[in-house]
């Protein structure tokens, strides 16, 4: 049997597993997409990578949607290009075929430097304009 | 220079009621802009940048004084404090009313504090031994630069943009009867974003008026009379003043990155040949960290 505990913290859910649980790393590139007035939709190829201590099937989710992106099956390390538009941070998960237990997250930070107000970029008059 | 200036040292009475004024009407204005912004929704996909731009830089920089017997303005906490509402906005000391926003331009009315006052907060009293054309002073002379007070000032500014970057144009006028006379600048500004970079640059010139100028970089004759002859006595007419800013932005995430900003003034040649005045040029920097709320 299979006891898994998990506990909050700092906003992320870390698991205490027993050894028949896979330990999974999961990695995305970019992290961070910048959107600005000129560039208002983040259009970009997000590089997932994966690796597990033990071959499985393992299958890779991302928000909004209730399909898997992905699945493999009997492997320990995969990875995919996923082109995306986004405006809004959001985050890639694994969890294994059989089950709806995320292994691992992966956040996609959208950071917006401004819209189109205007104000936001009038002259300041510190010195330094820099936040 | 910071964000934190003590805006209100030396004030009078009549300035602080202006300034509570203003923050009242904001204030008011604010919440009922809250109110109907709460009745509105929000659309999951393109939400809305927040009202609040709060954020605040530790690091190590300068501004350089260019008064006689003074300190430079070191600067290692920059704070940014604004919220822009549909109508109102706070902006770093700032009040705005904006009267016209559409594709083309913003237009806004303000109300803000004048900060040539700055320079004098960080003054120095000396002994002089030595007049103006290096004699040695019988007696040595207690030398204090004079003071200033700061200035409300009202104005206009107008904002535009676009692929060419972006132009801001404004006029203000003192209102708290300190100066009694009025700025007319105009700033342009370009940015260039790559990857986790941005660069931002921006060019610009301040036209001060004859009164303005006086007041901050003339000489009374009471000041000469105070300083025993150090200081002449001086009237400064108008001028202008033209500026350059650059600064470099690294960010590695939401909120934090990595900030480096330079900043040079050349100030106006009746300001610059003032006796208060040590020297021309005006050159500010900073580099460090800072977090974005």
């Amino acid at each position: 049997m299979i006891v898994t505990i998990a506990f909050v913290c700092c906003g992320q859910t870390l698991r205490a597993d027993t050894a028949e649980t896979p330990t999974l790393l999961l990695t995305v590139t970019p992290s961070l997409c910048i959107v600005d007035r000129q560039t208002p939709v983040c259009d970009a190829q997000f590089l997932l990578q994966w690796e597990s201590g033990e071959p499985g099937g393992f299958c890779l989710y991302v928000e909004r949607s209730r399909e898997a992106v992905r699945c493999w099956r009997d492997v320990n390390i995969g990875e995919l290009s996923d082109e995306r538009s986004v405006v809004e941070t959001f985050e890639y998960w694994m969890t294994e075929e059989s089950d709806d237990v995320r292994l691992a997250n992966a956040t996609v930070e959208v950071l917006r430097l401004d819209n189109g107000d205007r104000r936001r970029r009038r002259r300041n008059r510190r010195v330094w304009d820099l936040l | 220079m910071t964000g934190a200036q003590p805006v209100f040292e030396g004030e009078s009475r009549m300035i602080r009621n202006s300034l509570l004024l203003l923050a009242s009407l904001s204030v008011l204005i604010g919440v009922a802009e809250a109110q109907s912004q709460g009745a509105q929704g929000a659309d999951p996909l393109s939400q809305p940048l927040s009202r609040w731009r709060l954020g605040v830089a530790l690091g190590y920089g300068f501004r350089e004084n260019p008064l006689i017997q003074s300190d430079d303005v070191p600067i290692l906490v920059d704070i940014d404090v604004a919220w822009f509402g549909d109508r109102v906005f706070f902006d770093n000391g700032d009040l705005g009313l904006t009267v016209t926003n559409n594709d083309a331009l913003t237009l806004d009315l303000v109300a803000r504090i004048n900060s040539e006052r700055v320079f004098f907060g960080r003054t120095n009293t000396r002994f002089i031994t030595l007049d103006a054309s290096g004699t040695t002073l019988d007696t040595p002379v207690l030398l204090d630069v004079p003071d200033r007070d700061f200035a409300i000032e009202l104005g206009v500014e107008m904002l535009t943009d676009g692929d060419w970057g972006r132009l801001e144009v404004g006029a203000y006028r003192d209102v708290s009867a300190t100066h009694g006379g009025y700025e007319i600048y105009g700033d342009y500004g370009y940015g260039w974003r790559q990857g986790r970079w941005y660069l931002d640059s921006a060019v610009g010139f301040s036209y001060k008026s004859q009164a303005l100028n006086d007041y901050y970089w003339g000489v009374t004759e009471g000041e000469t009379l105070a300083s025993q002859g150090l200081l002449p006595a001086y009237d400064a007419g108008s001028g202008v003043n033209v500026s350059a800013r650059l600064s470099v932005s690294y960010f590695f995430n939401q909120h934090w990155s990595f900030a480096m900003a330079s900043e040079y003034e050349r100030m106006n040649d009746h300001a610059a040949s003032s006796p208060l005045v040590a020297q021309r040029h005006i050159v500010g920097y900073f580099t460090g960290l800072s977090y974005r709320f």
